[in-house]
């Protein structure tokens, strides 16, 4: 407790004179006391060496040539970019790995780093003209996705590598053929597929079978540590290493440019051996279930009855909306303020433009998506609008159908008795059976039920407005702009759905909240080929002869991906009890 | 503000204060189904409509025919894009008076056709939302009013018994619209009870207006303004609009219109369609009618005479809602997306101090420097700690203050949502920031300081631009112009609120009196009582003028003294002044404290302070008891 300024000194019996000011009293009181108010805190000046660190980590342009040059009069420049700038960018790693840096900032970063090696260069020695290293790098065949791959290259581009980015759906005579001629020292493959897993294992097989050694680097959403470090490892001659992200992957680049190896080799091993029983137990689960689907992948191939699995409890007296249409229709010239209210702001914040949450308190976050975020978004938005690259185009219809077993069978748009297609689902082994052929009216009813069929694209140029700023080095902005398409995409195939839903008349059920809509907040569901309940990705070809979405522009890939990549199709199911579901 | 009296002078308002209206179905789609060529009959201008009350009238007049016939009270006249911005894209801005002019000649020739004793057919004069979004910088408010005004012009002049302002995206284009008929009725010597005005705004699908506007929100910002009746159209059909139609019921005190298109509009194979029936419309019309008081009902996009054929049957013999015993929404302001009350529950107005060039250094750098996005960021900042409003001054010599308030409020609209107090010593300053805010606004300030002159004209534009007003208890005298004691206060208060309701037909309620906050800080023997005289001035205007707002700048009374003092005593002195009755008052709201969190003896001699406890025989107002000051938290 502080002593009383108070003419009597004992603060809860005080007793005034006539000559007790208030104002006096009040100024001395706060004599010795700052605490309540604000003082701002004194950055002491940074030295040379620690602002040229700062300009990297903060991804700072301003006066950057103007520290550079100073920097030189000091340091050749070979030493600044090496045992300054890198060394500021192997902080921005370390930020990026523990979730206390967002990845749009690391690419500013990496700008930043690019226009200083940029300003440094003109100064350098010309020596022996080699790099530290270089790496080929492709999306393997069938996958139009690039963002991961690109992500690598800036990150070892900006590291010293030499990186030959050979682009998407690149086969792997393309890929060994890049690999000859620029004699790289690795090869890394990325894919975000499932699918693309097993490309990279055929790959590895293949290029085992001709007698390749180089290491190789895989990355990819649907590849796991684990399947890379124990089976693909060793199905391959040479090398394999698993790149979680693009620092690890420059990791291991420099680990072997090193020839350290051997450091990998036990990390990987010890990794290994560290798996628990419980982790068994639950690797044994899985191969159960890849049994049972490739069980299922045999019934379907040789069409063997299914008769005796046993449906599930789903209703059968749900009354069949009535369709408003049969067949397709093309619907353009969609305003994209129609659209942008259904973008899922958390797919795109946090999954597209990878800010996340990390170390920030929810506050800290929500302060943070306001200030930083959002008025990127707001940008993002009139952007895009503005230039017209995006170009939303829906083809969607209805056709009579029925379910049979575990089988769909669509009859034609007019004739409504004559069967045309014949899609077939996994049914779950276990729980309540479900299999999404019961979500509508039998073959046994008698009645014709409806099914809806969409394909949503926003267009190829928002994928080339991506690569122009990409080769520009605009990694941020190719960043925001890629994510946006993306996202746009998915937001048009919810607006369609939500129109799907009021045109069969089950509107009603809607949740007046858009980001309700996100949670299925409706009636039925919306499932698109390669979701756990319909895993098939063959049924996009289903889908293409009926919908024939070549006429908006959406072709498919050898893997049923669609091109262009900002596109997507879906099954929509009406009956209430629809919902996602794994098998 | 209530609308005109409904037996005024006005056929059409008596009408709607008596009956339920059905105005016509579709225009566009009608012109449309028919086979007019784009050389011939569009003089080469491909979809523009306007043009036809020029070159095929029979067409158009067969069209408010075809609607007259299956018995529609009303048309609206041909001229939804006949203003000069819209024309403009055509080349042909000079024509906006003429052919709005002729487009209402056209539907009065058809009503005058149809009209009965018993059943008077009104003709109502069209305007739509134009081709530019005022509101993203695509056109200005003196151009988009003159736009509007020589449509208004011809649209009085063709013999229109109401205007629509119809198909609304952006809350400044309606504000805009409404001035440029109130000036062309003025022109021509007429007022809102001779030819009313009604509002109708679009409600995208996605729950707001185009730029973001809730129907909370609209409804503030347009409530001052003189109109007959506020409601729905286009963008979707009947159900969709149904919530935004039931908000309205329970809190728009003045007749309600709606106006669906037939169903959400699909394009098919390269066509618009909808896919409502006719049948099907009314009934999903008829819900409304059973449901809400919808006084005013008609079809946009996609409905044809058939719809409203069936319309015209269930409406058949029904008397108006009565609308008088609504109680309206509590007084508010808004952003361009949502309002805010002006009375918070357990708590007081907070308006944000910060974005003030000649109260933050920070700011003023920030101006200085052009940043504006960090001074979005610095508003964005006042939000989040808890501000309800902003209080935005650029006032700074040497530079373009109108320009520098436009740059910023064009920002702050559209990245901030918080209302904003527009505060600027200079008119030109205010209305340039006013020009372009779409929301409900609260101007600081007027005063007497100048005489009445510019009070009148800063009332003025809070008329015009339909924003809430702070006026400081200043006057015109000599000697000491700024009230510092509570009579004086009182006095131009009481001034001031008379004239800004009875001269300028301001709400009460709209009307924030700040009764100025001088510091206690000096010494000097004048300024030792100023704490006590603004709470004692507050009791006294709280009581006098229950609906009215009070506000002060609160910073002011512990001008000099260092941070952490001005801290506790603007936060002690604050409580008192919310407790006499300050419904606001425009702070750095982080740096409020809670009384909670302040030493006692802190608060103590704070108190001391404020109530000026010094002795008598030096002019206070006596020595504190032992225990007295000790604020109880």
């Amino acid at each position: 407790m502080r002593e009383s300024p108070l003419p009597d000194a004992d603060a809860n019996n005080p007793s005034y004179d006539a000559t007790y000011d208030p104002l006096q009293a009040f100024i001395e009181l706060f004599k010795d006391v700052d605490s309540v108010g604000s003082t701002a805190e004194q950055k002491k000046d940074l030295t040379l060496e620690e602002r040229l660190r700062a300009h990297i980590i903060d991804g700072e342009k301003e006066d950057l040539h103007g520290c550079l040059d100073q920097a030189m009069e000091q340091y050749k420049p070979l030493e600044i970019v090496n045992d300054h700038l890198l060394d500021g960018m192997k902080t921005v790693g370390e930020l990026f790995g523990s979730g206390q840096m967002q990845l749009p900032f690391v690419l500013q970063s990496a700008e930043v780093m690019k226009m200083a090696v940029a300003h440094l260069e003109p100064h350098m020695e010309k020596v022996e003209g080699e790099g530290k290293g270089s790496i080929v790098l492709a999306t393997v065949k069938g996958d139009v996705h690039d963002i991961g791959k690109n992500l690598v290259d800036i990150i070892l581009s900006n590291n010293g590598y030499t990186v030959h980015n050979i682009g998407i759906k690149q086969t792997l005579p393309q890929i060994i053929d890049a690999w000859k001629e620029t004699k790289a020292d690795a090869i890394g493959l990325s894919g975000l597929l499932v699918k693309s897993v097993t490309v990279m294992e055929d790959n590895l097989k293949e290029m085992t079978e001709q007698g390749i050694e180089v290491p190789v680097i895989l990355g990819g959403a649907a590849l796991t540590r684990h399947y890379c470090e124990s089976h693909l490892r060793d199905l391959y001659a040479g090398k394999v290493f698993y790149g979680r992200d693009a620092f690890e992957g420059l990791r291991t680049m420099d680990m072997l440019k090193a020839g350290e190896t051997a450091v990998l080799d036990t990390e990987i091993e010890e990794r290994l051996g560290k798996r628990s029983d419980a982790q068994k137990v639950i690797a044994e689960a899985r191969a159960k279930q890849a049994n049972q689907q490739d069980a299922f992948a045999e019934s379907k191939a040789s069409g063997a009855a299914t008769a005796e699995r046993v449906r599930s409890d789903v209703a059968i007296d749900i009354d069949v909306p009535v369709a408003p249409f049969w067949g397709s229709r093309v619907v353009e010239g969609l305003g994209l303020d129609e659209i942008y209210p259904f973008i899922n702001p958390i797919a795109l914040f946090r999954g597209q433009w990878q800010f996340k949450k990390g170390s920030m308190s929810p506050q800290e976050y929500d302060a943070f998506l306001e200030d930083t975020v959002e008025p990127v978004f707001d940008r993002m938005k009139s952007q895009l609008r503005d230039n017209g690259v995006l170009q939303p185009k829906v083809v969607y219809g209805y056709w009579p159908c029925q379910g049979d077993g575990d089988d769909l069978v669509v009859f034609d748009a007019q004739d409504h008795d004559r069967e045309i297609e014949r899609f077939r689902f996994p049914r779950q082994a276990d729980k309540k059976r479900l299999c999404i052929a019961d979500f509508f009216k039998s073959v046994e009813s008698g009645q014709k039920d409806v099914l809806g069929l969409t394909c949503v694209t926003m267009g190829d140029d928002v994928s080339k407005l991506a690569k122009t700023l990409f080769d520009a080095n605009d990694f941020t902005e190719y960043l925001y702009v890629h994510g946006m398409g993306v996202e746009c995409a998915e937001a048009l195939a919810e607006l369609w759905h939500k129109r799907v839903r009021a045109e069969l008349g089950i509107g009603g059920d809607d949740s007046p909240r858009i980001p309700e809509l996100f949670r299925q907040k409706y009636r039925g569901s919306r499932y698109s080929p390669g979701y756990p309940a319909c895993p098939d990705m063959s049924d996009q070809d289903i889908i293409w002869r009926l919908l024939e979405p070549e006429r908006i522009g959406c072709v498919l890939t050898e893997n049923w991906q669609i091109d262009p990549e900002q596109s997507t199709s879906a099954f929509v199911v009406h009956h209430p009890e629809a919902k996602y579901f794994n098998v | 503000m209530r609308s005109p009296d409904p037996l005024s002078s006005s056929p059409f308002a008596k009408a709607l204060a008596s009956r339920v209206l059905v105005l016509d179905g579709a225009m566009g789609t009608s012109l449309y189904s028919r086979d007019l060529t784009v050389e011939g009959d569009y003089c080469g201008c491909e979809n523009c409509t306007d043009i036809l009350v020029d070159t095929r009238p029979d067409v158009v007049q067969e069209i408010h025919e075809s609607f007259l016939e299956v018995g529609c009270d009303c048309v609206e006249t041909n001229s939804f894009g006949a203003n000069t911005l819209v024309l403009g894209e055509f080349d042909r801005s000079e024509y906006a008076y003429e052919y709005s002019k002729r487009s209402a000649e056209i539907a009065r020739a058809a009503c005058d056709k149809y009209s009965t004793v018993e059943k008077p057919r009104f003709v109502l004069g069209s305007m739509g939302p134009g081709t530019k979004l005022i509101t993203l910088g695509n056109t200005d408010w003196p151009t988009m009013l003159s736009s509007y005004r020589e449509q208004a012009k011809g649209l009085i002049d063709g013999g229109v018994d109401a205007f629509l302002i119809e198909t609304c995206q952006d809350l400044l284009q309606v504000k805009c619209a409404i001035n440029a008929c109130l000036q062309a009725l003025e022109e021509k010597g007429k007022t809102t009870d001779d030819i009313p005005i009604m509002i109708s705004v679009t409600i995208e699908q996605q729950g707001t207006m185009l730029i973001g506007t809730s129907i909370e929100a609209a409804a503030a910002a347009l409530a001052g303004y003189p109109i007959i009746s506020l409601g729905l159209n286009c963008a979707t059909g009947p159900t969709e609009m149904a919530e935004h139609i039931h908000w309205l019921d329970k809190h728009w005190d003045r007749s309600i219109m709606v106006m669906p298109n037939a169903g959400m509009p699909v394009l098919v194979e390269g066509r618009t369609e909808y896919p409502l029936t006719p049948t099907a419309f009314a009934e999903a019309i008829k819900k409304y009618l059973d449901t809400s008081s919808v006084g005013i009902i008609g079809g946009c996009c996609g409905t044809t005479p058939e719809h409203m054929r069936a319309v015209v049957e269930l409406v058949e013999g029904r008397s108006a809602p009565p609308r008088d015993e609504i109680e309206p929404a509590a007084p508010s302001c808004t952003s361009l997306y949502a309002s805010t009350e002006y009375r918070q529950d357990n708590s007081f107005l907070i308006v944000g101090e910060r974005c003030n060039a000649s109260g933050s250094r920070k700011f003023k750098r920030l101006l200085e420097e052009e940043d504006w996005d960090s001074i979005v960021a610095m508003a964005k900042q006042q939000v989040r700690e808890g501000s309800h409003v902003l209080d935005l001054n650029v006032d700074y010599a040497g530079r373009d203050n109108a320009r520098d308030m436009r740059e910023v409020v064009m920002r702050l609209v559209r990245q901030v949502d918080a209302p904003l107090m527009i505060d600027s010593t200079q008119v030109a300053t205010l209305e340039a920031g006013l020009s372009c805010a779409p929301g409900k606004c609260i101007i600081n300030s007027a005063n007497f300081e100048d005489g009445e002159e510019k009070f009148d004209e800063i009332c003025r534009l809070a008329k015009t631009y339909g924003a809430a007003l702070v006026i400081g208890t200043i006057d015109e005298d000599p000697e000491a112009a700024m009230a510092r004691t509570a009579d004086r206060k009182v006095e131009i208060a009481t001034r001031a609120i008379e004239r800004a309701m009875q001269v300028h037909g301001l709400a009460q309620s709209d009307l924030f009196i700040d009764p100025l906050v001088l510091p206690i800080s000096t010494g000097m023997d004048d300024d030792r009582r100023s704490a006590l005289e603004l709470v004692e001035g507050t009791r006294r205007i709280a009581e006098a003028f229950p609906e009215v707002q009070i506000t002060c700048g609160l910073s002011n009374v512990s001008f000099g003294l260092k941070p952490a003092a001005r801290q506790v005593l603007n936060s002690v002195f604050l409580d008192e002044l919310v407790k006499a009755g300050m419904t606001s008052a425009i702070v750095h709201a982080s740096k409020i404290l809670p009384l909670a969190k302040i030493e006692d003896d802190q608060k103590r001699v704070a108190m001391h302070l404020v109530y000026d406890k010094r002795d008598t025989s030096v002019g206070g107002t006596g020595l504190p008891k032992a225990d007295e000051g000790v604020a109880v938290a």
